[in-house]
């Protein structure tokens, strides 16, 4: 098993960044990696104190030949403080298909790596901040859960290459969890949480202990439209109030119903019943406007918390307020957003990425899907989420000043996500709250040019490089999916892959 | 039932989002145009740029690719270690 892992070694450099490699244990599972001129390409075995950087990687597993030269480039180009580089792996397997399997990853995603090890393997690090963290014989003796979790947690700058740093003959594309691990993180981090273990994804559920019961608003635009639910004619925001109501388990709320002016008045009346002395309906009679009638919402309501609820979902897990909720308790949160389905269980959302046209990952997937290496099942960092269910703290939303009216019908949500991160906070989506939303399947969002200019003119650097997304996926669909077709090295590209891909 | 806000403080509030909501724009669109600027690039309204060149699927490659799988072995790694560094 080890041959491959030191032939690898063995295969390093020349480059323009030379690394003498030395092996801490017999079992090469940990590689300490040096960087000195002028000598190229030579490797020695051993641990060697005055390293600046160590490696880790799995026995068995190969470095890439162009790994170390590329995270050379990286420390180089993009800043001294970077602590952490970590990059894309191969599985070298043959699949019916006989197509490479990768796993590619997002920029790093601290919450994501509390659900599983998303980085996999191989890390490198600063040799200083090993030895803060613990020292290379703990990190190499520990499982390379707990070991990503101690580095990353304590690094000035995590950087991700999108680029192939190992390969690996292990055909196991999820990624391991290990609850002691991250309940261990949890316990240095101060954060005050119960960790639940599921074996079957593998992935592990942190769930925040909420320290007070803030206040929500509830902020509903509607027209009062009716359609068939389950077989029967039901006003949609009827149908949402009454669910909000009668099955969350959280009841600490309001709820600001911004109603157009043809709101039928049996839909109003219906509303105040349910909503009772919680509810406030709010007039609304000039254009259709999205992002106006949510920003009128939240300025009649009084809640800590506000809660963009489009009329047409329905509240499906009663503890779902509880767990988006609970994950502001870590401070640097702006957003959180729950997993939508459609009525007949198919997944609406879990998360926007920017391919670069924004789009909802997973859409139309059965609920049962994991996605790439269980992307769907895990909770983890996103750039934006859909504002038809949006939890959000109403410092955070007017310090941004809330949705842009300049976006009327979409992506006013898309800027929303992404002024609340350039402010400094972080979007979460979990699929541990769940929320049907009775939107069209069959819906397209029209895309109006001058939008996508307006949208891009603030953020297009962004949608074309999305940090929680990966240049290496094929661009223009939702899901999480290797481009075969483009950006592929010479090598893969003259190999026998490039005909078969291109069926 | 709750009571409304009085419209005039309403239209205060949304007034102050809204230029609120145009600084922070107004700030993104320029930490964009540095970020082009940094990178070389061409400041201009944006576009959803289509799919990149797949350049592995062009007509040109085939004969390429021919001859490559059929040279011999070793000229092939030795082609391989070169391209990949």
């Amino acid at each position: 098993m080890l041959a491959a892992t030191s032939r690898s070694i063995g295969k390093l450099g020349p480059s323009r960044h030379p690394w003498y490699v030395t092996g801490t244990k017999g079992d090469v599972s940990t590689l300490v990696m040096r960087r000195r001129a002028p000598l190229s390409g030579r490797v020695t075995l051993g641990d060697d104190a005055t390293c600046e950087w160590v490696v880790f990687l799995a026995a068995g597993d190969s470095v890439t030949r162009d790994a170390l030269r590329i995270a050379g480039t990286a420390i180089d180009n993009v800043g001294p403080d970077i602590d952490v580089i970590y990059g894309d792996t191969r599985h070298d397997i043959k699949r019916d298909d006989r197509l490479p399997t990768y796993q590619r990853r997002p920029s790093f995603s601290p919450e994501r790596l509390r659900s599983h090890n998303y980085i996999g393997e191989f890390i490198m690090a600063k040799r200083s901040l090993v030895d803060s963290v613990g020292g290379l014989a703990m990190l190499t003796d520990t499982n390379s859960h707990d070991r990503n979790l101690r580095l990353t947690e304590r690094a000035r700058r995590v950087h991700r290459s999108p680029v192939i740093f190992n390969v690996t003959p292990s055909g196991n594309l999820l990624p391991d969890a290990n609850v002691d691990a991250v309940a261990q993180h949890l316990a240095r981090r101060a954060i005050a949480a119960d960790v639940v273990f599921d074996a079957d994804t593998p992935a592990v559920r942190v769930r925040r202990r909420l320290q007070h019961q803030p206040k929500i608003s509830v902020v509903i635009p509607t027209r009062g439209s009716s359609a068939e639910l389950r077989g029967m004619s039901t006003p949609f925001v009827v149908n949402a109030v009454r669910t909000l109501v009668e099955r969350s388990t959280y009841q600490n709320f309001e709820i600001i119903v911004v109603a157009d002016t043809p709101t039928p008045a049996a839909v109003r009346a219906e509303l105040s019943e349910i909503g009772g002395n919680r509810l406030l309906i709010v007039d609304y009679d000039k254009a259709f406007n999205f992002a106006v009638k949510n920003n009128i919402g939240v300025a009649h309501s009084n809640g800590e918390f506000v809660l963009l609820l489009n009329d047409d979902t329905e509240l499906i897990s009663p503890d779902a307020l509880e767990t988006m909720l609970a994950l502001f308790e870590d401070g640097n949160v702006g957003i959180v957003g729950p997993i939508l389905y459609f009525e007949d269980g198919t997944i609406q959302s879990a998360g926007h990425v920017f391919t670069p046209d924004p789009t909802d990952m997973y859409r139309l997937q059965p609920a049962t899907i994991r996605g790439a290496h269980n992307y769907v099942r895990v909770q983890r960092e996103a750039s934006s989420v859909i504002a038809a269910c949006l939890l959000t703290p109403r410092t955070v939303f007017e310090a941004v000043g809330g949705l842009s009216t300049q976006f009327p019908g979409n992506w006013n949500d898309i800027d929303y996500a992404l002024k609340v991160q350039q402010a400094g906070y972080s979007v979460i989506f979990t699929p541990h709250a769940e929320f049907f939303h009775f939107e069209s399947k069959t819906r397209v969002a029209l895309r109006i040019e001058s939008e996508v200019s307006k949208l891009g003119n603030r953020w297009g650097d962004i949608l074309d490089d999305d940090p929680y997304f990966n240049p290496r996926l094929q661009r223009f669909i939702n899901m999480w999916r290797s481009d075969f077709h483009t950006d592929r090295s010479y090598e893969e590209a003259l190999g026998p892959t490039a005909p078969i891909s291109s069926k | 039932m709750l009571s409304p806000r009085a419209a005039n403080d309403v239209e205060q509030l949304l007034a102050k989002w809204q230029q609120a909501d145009d600084d922070a724009g107004r700030a993104a669109a320029i930490r964009r145009q540095a970020v082009l600027r940094a990178q070389g690039v061409e400041i201009r309204d944006y576009e959803f740029r289509e799919k990149p060149n797949d350049w592995v699927h062009r007509d040109w490659m085939r004969p390429i690719r021919f001859v490559y799988r059929n040279i011999p072995r070793g000229v092939r790694m030795e082609l391989k270690k070169r391209l990949a560094k």
